[in-house]
């Protein structure tokens, strides 16, 4: 919370990244070759400079392929009837379906105020909550 | 001893010369009435039918390469591509770039001379060129100079580039100087310092600058 000038650790990479998000949202359900390369990318760049992304965009993205999920144009939402309920996603290229119980109580623990150590400013513009 | 004909796996010839066979030894008043099956398994006493294997439905996390380029992941469409469509990229490539080199509006980024001209050309070899516009100024190729277009695709060795036709052109990087534009700014890239993988580029440790000769 102090007002020391402390350069972010990796902003370039987060950078590079959230653009490699954006880019595959745009090519989602357009052109499935673009947007699987897009978020494959994102993925391993991630991977290679040991960076996490945040887990609710991380959710939006396939396991296996790397496509962005957005419902009705590169995927399909469903809700299934077992006991607790799942939201089902299948990926439209490769078919992958992934499921997420329903639990409105429930927050991912990165939502969670207790997850928070510490807050770091840089300059002004608060990079901490952006991907972490 | 175990004999099975699976009719399925003989050729046209074979089939035409069952069914001929058959309706000469069919009495002629019944052959209206003949129906050939020739899909039918025949099957003698005393032996056992061969278990069909059911394939196994594979639950892997990855896909394999072979996977890939059976859902055409690999290839990009040559012809389907249209440039407006990756006008948007463009736009978004934009904003991240000018924000990635701290450009404002006024700033001037540093000649040859300044002391952070070395860091500065440092980012911008390690950003990111899915999008952008570029042109061919100079290459060892000559049909390839003046070549522009959107950047599709980055490996490790060529650029895919979509032009004002909607043709995507594959151009390596290793023998080409490229011009980039940024709103007024105009970048001049050796392509030799891009010939990194693009998973890796944003970690690797970048030496000294030489200026390639072509």
């Amino acid at each position: 919370m102090g007002g020391k000038k402390q350069k972010c650790f990796g902003k370039d990479v987060f950078e590079r990244m959230n653009f490699l998000y954006q880019a595959g949202t745009l090519m989602a359900g357009n052109n499935k070759a673009l947007s699987c390369y897009y978020g494959q990318l994102c993925k391993s760049i991630g991977k290679k400079a040991v960076l996490r992304i945040e887990p609710n965009l991380h959710r939006t993205m396939c396991k296996r392929c790397g496509n962005i999920l957005k419902p009705s144009k590169s995927a399909e939402l469903s809700i299934s009837d077992e006991n607790p309920k799942m939201c089902v996603i299948t990926c439209n290229v490769c078919g992958k379906c992934r499921r997420f119980p329903i639990n409105p109580n429930y927050n991912l623990w990165f939502d969670n105020p207790q997850s928070v150590v510490e807050e770091i400013r840089y300059d002004g513009e608060s990079d901490e909550n952006q991907k972490n | 001893m175990s004999t099975q004909t699976d009719n399925q796996s003989f050729g046209q010839d074979v089939r035409e010369a069952v069914t001929s066979l058959i309706r000469e030894n069919v009495d002629p008043n019944q052959r209206s009435k003949l129906e050939i099956n020739l899909h039918h398994r025949t099957q003698l006493l005393n032996t056992k039918a061969k278990k069909l294997k059911k394939k196994k439905v594979s639950k892997k996390k990855t896909l394999t390469r072979k996977e890939k380029a059976d859902m055409g992941l690999f290839h990009l469409p040559t012809k389907s591509l249209k440039y407006v469509d990756m006008l948007p990229l463009h736009e978004l490539w934009k904003g991240y770039m000018s924000n990635h080199l701290s450009l404002t509006n006024e700033s001037i980024p540093p000649t040859v001379g300044d002391p952070s001209y070395d860091s500065f050309s440092k980012i911008l070899v390690k950003s990111d060129f899915h999008g952008a516009i570029v042109t061919v100024t100079r290459s060892r190729c000559p049909s390839l100079v003046g070549v522009s277009g959107i950047v599709a695709m980055d490996t490790k060795n060529t650029f895919k580039v979509l032009g004002k036709d909607n043709k995507l052109r594959t151009i390596p990087k290793m023998d080409s100087v490229f011009k980039i534009l940024l709103k007024n700014l105009e970048f001049t890239i050796f392509g030799k310092h891009l010939t990194i993988r693009p998973a890796e580029r944003s970690v690797k440790k970048i030496k000294n600058f030489m200026e390639p000769d072509l």
